[in-house]
């Protein structure tokens, strides 16, 4: 006959198991680091690190202080990646994407074009095989790596050209880089690479039709609004964006074990407060952009055309770059094996009520 | 050792000949773009990136040249004041305890950062993607002719101490 | 060594370096060197890997490409020989009134410095073209070289100008962008511009004899008409070079960067107009543009070892701790920034100086409440008056290397005199009414 399966509780944290009879070293060695970046004071992303800062001063009852140093100050912007890695500073902050062309790989633990969103990067580097892949790819270059700061989705374009059908995307000259300059320029638009600090007034000249930066609360301070007229969106380039802290190694490994777990927990305490705090804005920075701009929605031709173009890029890259094909099959798996539940749980998107009894149920 | 001074001033001279029209070079490339993007409204993936890479080379590339003449801005307020002679054992002592180590610092952590690319093949982080280690490359050798421009200047004005002869008027003169 | 000593020995030992007659660069990095090794513990590696990806990044910053494209336009222009036939024109149209060849000089001088980005190419250029004219009509030495050397100076601030881009590059803020850096210097560089106009009108109709008009025969050798057309047609090749620099980036069809290339194949046409595009030419700009763009560029490299490792070492919040947290009212601060730059520019060189107060001074001032553009303006005149403030201009010694041996060097240390002081009015000036700088950006920006 056939036996019931015995029900157990479903899931473990599996953490508990290797730390339930850790040992925890402490020491009360004093350390002064600092830390590299990319960011200038102005942008928000500044903020994400000095707030880690303060949490591991404060957590560590000042034994370990990390001094942030804004882009500039130290080193230029795109040099903390090796600075670190060479131990002229110990940590640094960063948005993965910078190191391309280093490897194709890094972008993926920082937006993929339709890639995973701040929920599903959560699950796959904490609770997958992410953190452990993103471990490896830093490890190469002598650097301890933790996640450190999500903003979630980012604003389009801000454009002087109206773009809602996919047509409408020809020869629109846009300001952007990485991975997108190629799917826009293979969507028939001509991607335009300008330097961050020439970008307003090539907008308000009209050099540039349009450009891509960042999530709403960001772009707000850059005013691109006084110079265009509308904001394409959705920002398909970028579900999400993910930020890193990373650590020279030997530097890491000097820590006491309870400094260690003290890194790990305020970036992971970054992580969380960031996203609350940035998206918190987002909603402030989007009503007060609806009010100087007109937000324009492509159509879902647009998107899918935008969506099969990115996936076909991808591919291409894929073939040439084995690592980026493990990471990216890897978020894709978690993609597929989440489709179930995100179709089921359909429908309580938290609309204000009144939208909600109108009709109004999805995302 | 004049042999040798003149060698390194004759090449430095020559590599000059070379990097100057690199800014030629770059004045065509961003024209070209200018027109590309706003007549054909096809700017190219490559044209920023590339003129960035030859803006720096360029003026590392110049760094020995303008040695060459002395040019590298000073400030002549109290030395002049001192005899010939203490001013040339002020440059000699100078020299070799401040400007040169320094550059041959720089140098050596050039070539350890360019070896460090070049044994990865780094690339740009760009859509376009060119390899950037040749670049890195050509910042070790700016600075290598520097630290060589210096070290001849360096023996011309010992052997100028040394000798009664004056070879520091063996400087080219400027174009 | 506590972080405040180690500051003050920083500076202590620069100064005593670049005494040395150490070349500015090298006691900038050396300076760098030996106190950055003293605070890492002798970590050669760390420092210098600090310096390296110092060094790459001035490699890639992109921006700065105006320098070298301004520089070989100066090249070009003076080749192609514009100036003369502007200068010839307006010295016939005004050399009837007392101190009415100064005030071509001015002219000139305010027309070069729109198309231009730099400095040496109108001091070194009038000084042979105006120079020996001044002296024979009998112009006193002193104030004609004053004169020269600060109407040639106005071409480092108004734009185009490479001051204002590397300006706009170092603080990276929206505010301070190269273009709106552009709009607020074209203010302040006139008022300048006025105020030598006026010093020179004036002091001729004091003293004669300073600036005495031309010979009425002389005057009388053109008709108005004649004169006029002269003129005019002289205008032509300055306009055709204005235009391509402003006209293309006013008009969407360039970035600022790119419109220095511009001007560069304006000037190069030019030239060819001119007959002057010969390969001897071309060879000849390139060298001097790759000897000059690297004089200025080993500033910015050195210059940027020296203030990584100022704030490396700690040496910004000692600063800023000093300025800001000795409870000094705001326009003390501001004072005393401004006046430690006026020091400054009396012994280094401008790139070096923004690039060691930039960085503490730009967020004390932001802290402080003052409009980032109009500070930036303040330090932007200032700068431009270190060009001739003695014993170190470059202005000055342009001068004395271009011109006859009839000037003397405390001769033009006199003469700068008047025009130093001017300098300062127009700082007051700027800084008693913020909308000379303000308002052109303002209309920019809509
Ligand atoms: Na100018
Ligand atoms: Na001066």
């Amino acid at each position: 006959g056939t036996t019931l399966a015995k029900r157990e509780k479903f899931g473990a944290d599996k953490r508990h198991e290797k730390v339930a009879k850790l040992k925890v070293d402490t020491s009360d060695k004093k350390h002064r680091w600092k830390m590299v970046m990319p960011w200038s004071k102005g942008l928000l992303f500044y903020d994400l690190a000095v707030h880690f800062c303060d949490t591991v001063r404060l957590a560590s009852g000042g034994r370990l202080i990390i001094k942030p140093f804004s882009a500039g100050e130290l080193i230029p912007a795109m040099e903390c990646f090796d600075a670190v890695a060479k131990g002229s500073f110990e940590a640094g902050h960063d948005w993965p994407g910078y190191w391309q062309g280093k490897d194709q790989a890094f972008t993926a633990f920082a937006s993929v074009p339709y890639g995973l969103d701040s929920e599903l990067y959560n699950i796959w580097l904490y609770e997958r095989e992410g953190l452990e892949m993103m471990q490896e790819l830093y490890g190469q270059y002598g650097l301890f790596v933790l996640p450190g700061g999500q903003v979630g989705q980012e604003l389009g374009l801000a454009s002087n050209r109206r773009a809602e059908k996919i047509e409408d995307f020809k020869g629109l000259k846009v300001r952007t880089a990485g991975w997108y300059m190629e799917i826009l320029n293979n969507l028939g638009a001509s991607a335009v690479a300008t330097p961050g600090g020439e970008i307003y007034l090539s907008l308000q000249t009209g050099v540039l039709d349009a450009a891509e930066f960042s999530s709403p609360a960001v772009n707000w301070p850059m005013g691109f609004d006084e110079v265009t007229k509308y904001a394409i969106q959705p920002g398909v380039h970028q579900p999400a964006c993910q930020f890193s802290f990373f650590f020279n190694k030997d530097a890491y490994d000097k820590l006491s074990d309870d400094l260690k777990w003290i890194l790990d927990t305020a970036a992971k305490e970054t992580q969380l407060w960031s996203y609350s705090w940035i998206n918190n804005l987002n909603a402030d920075a989007i009503r007060r952009f609806k009010d100087k701009i007109e937000i324009v929605r492509m159509d879902d031709e647009a998107i899918v055309e935008f969506a099969k173009t990115s996936h076909l890029y991808l591919e291409e890259l894929k073939k040439q770059h084995a690592f980026l094909k493990k990471v990216l099959d890897s978020q894709e798996a978690l993609k597929v094996d989440f489709r179930d539940w995100r179709s089921s749980r359909r429908g309580v998107t938290p609309w204000p009520i009144e939208d909600v009894i109108a009709g109004k149920l999805y995302e | 050792m004049r042999g040798f001074t003149k060698l390194i001033d004759k090449m430095i001279a020559v590599q000059a000949e070379g990097a100057s029209m690199l800014m030629i070079l770059l004045v065509i490339i961003m024209c070209t773009e200018v027109f590309l993007r706003y007549f054909l409204e096809a700017p190219t993936i490559w044209a920023l990136e590339f003129t960035t890479f030859l803006y720096g080379m360029h003026f590392i590339l110049g760094y020995g040249y303008t040695e060459q003449f002395n040019g590298h801005v000073s400030v002549d307020i109290l030395s002049s004041r001192l005899s010939r002679k203490l001013q040339d054992i002020l440059y000699v002592f100078t020299t070799v305890f401040i400007s040169l180590p320094v550059c041959l610092l720089l140098c050596i952590w050039a070539y350890d950062n360019a070896l460090l690319s070049t044994r990865t093949l780094e690339h740009s982080a760009s859509a376009w993607g060119p390899s950037i280690w040749p670049v890195k490359l050509v910042m070790a050798v700016g600075f290598t002719f520097l630290v060589l421009q210096i070290s001849s200047n360096l023996i011309k004005r010992i052997l100028q101490l040394v000798h009664t002869g004056d070879p520091l008027n063996e400087v080219p003169h400027e174009p | 060594m506590s972080p405040e000593l180690i500051t003050i020995l920083m500076f202590v030992v620069l100064i005593l370096f670049i005494l040395s007659r150490v070349p500015l660069a090298y006691a900038l990095a050396g300076t760098a060197t030996l106190f950055g090794l003293i605070d890492n513990g002798f970590n050669v590696d760390g420092l210098m890997g600090m310096f390296i990806n110092n060094a790459w990044g001035t490699m890639n910053n992109i921006v700065l490409v105006a320098v070298p494209l301004f520089i070989l336009m100066a090249q070009l222009l003076e080749r192609s020989k514009i100036s003369d036939a502007l200068f010839d024109a307006l010295y016939i149209l005004l050399g009837g009134i007392r101190g009415g060849l100064g005030i071509a000089v001015v002219i000139v001088c305010v027309i070069l410095a729109a198309t231009t980005g730099i400095v040496g190419a109108s001091v070194v250029g009038m000084a042979l073209l105006a120079g020996p004219k001044l002296l024979e009509k009998g112009y006193q030495k002193t104030m004609s070289a004053g004169l020269i050397c600060a109407g040639g100076t106005l071409g480092i601030l108004i734009p185009p100008s490479i001051m204002l881009v590397v300006f706009g590059g170092l603080t990276g803020l929206k505010e301070t962008s190269v273009g709106n850096l552009f709009a607020a210097a074209i203010f302040p560089g006139l008022i300048l511009a006025g105020l030598y106009l006026l010093y020179v009108f004036v002091i001729c109709q004091i003293f004669p004899e300073w600036g005495p008009g031309i010979s009425r025969e002389e005057a009388r050798k053109y008709s108005g008409h004649q004169k006029l057309a002269m003129v005019m047609k002289s205008l032509v090749p300055p306009l055709i070079l204005i235009f391509s620099v402003m006209g293309t980036i006013l008009g969407g069809i360039a970035t600022p960067s790119e419109a220095a290339a511009v001007g560069v194949l304006g000037a190069a046409i030019l030239a060819a107009a001119y007959k002057n595009l010969t390969w001897k030419v071309i060879r000849g700009a390139g060298l001097a543009t790759l000897k000059t763009t690297s004089m200025v560029m080993i500033l910015v490299l050195f210059g940027n070892l020296f203030s990584s490792t100022f704030l490396f070492i700690g040496g910004g919040d000692v600063m800023t701790d000093l300025l800001i947290g000795g409870d000094l009212n705001r326009w003390a601060v501001m004072g005393i920034m401004l006046g430690s730059i006026f020091l400054l520019g009396m012994f280094i060189d401008w790139v070096a100086i923004l690039l060691v107060t930039l960085p503490v001074y730009m967020p004390i001032s932001m802290e402080l409440g003052f409009d980032p553009l109009w500070f930036s303006m303040l330090i932007c005149v200032i700068l431009q008056t270190s060009f001739l403030t003695p014993p170190f201009g470059y202005s000055l010694f342009y001068f004395a290397g271009a011109a006859s041996k009839d000037y003397t060097m405390p001769m033009i240390y006199k003469g700068v005199m008047p025009f130093i002081l001017l300098q300062i009015i127009g700082v007051l000036l700027c800084m008693c009414f913020p909308a000379l700088v303000t308002y052109l950006p303002s209309l920019w920006l809509k």
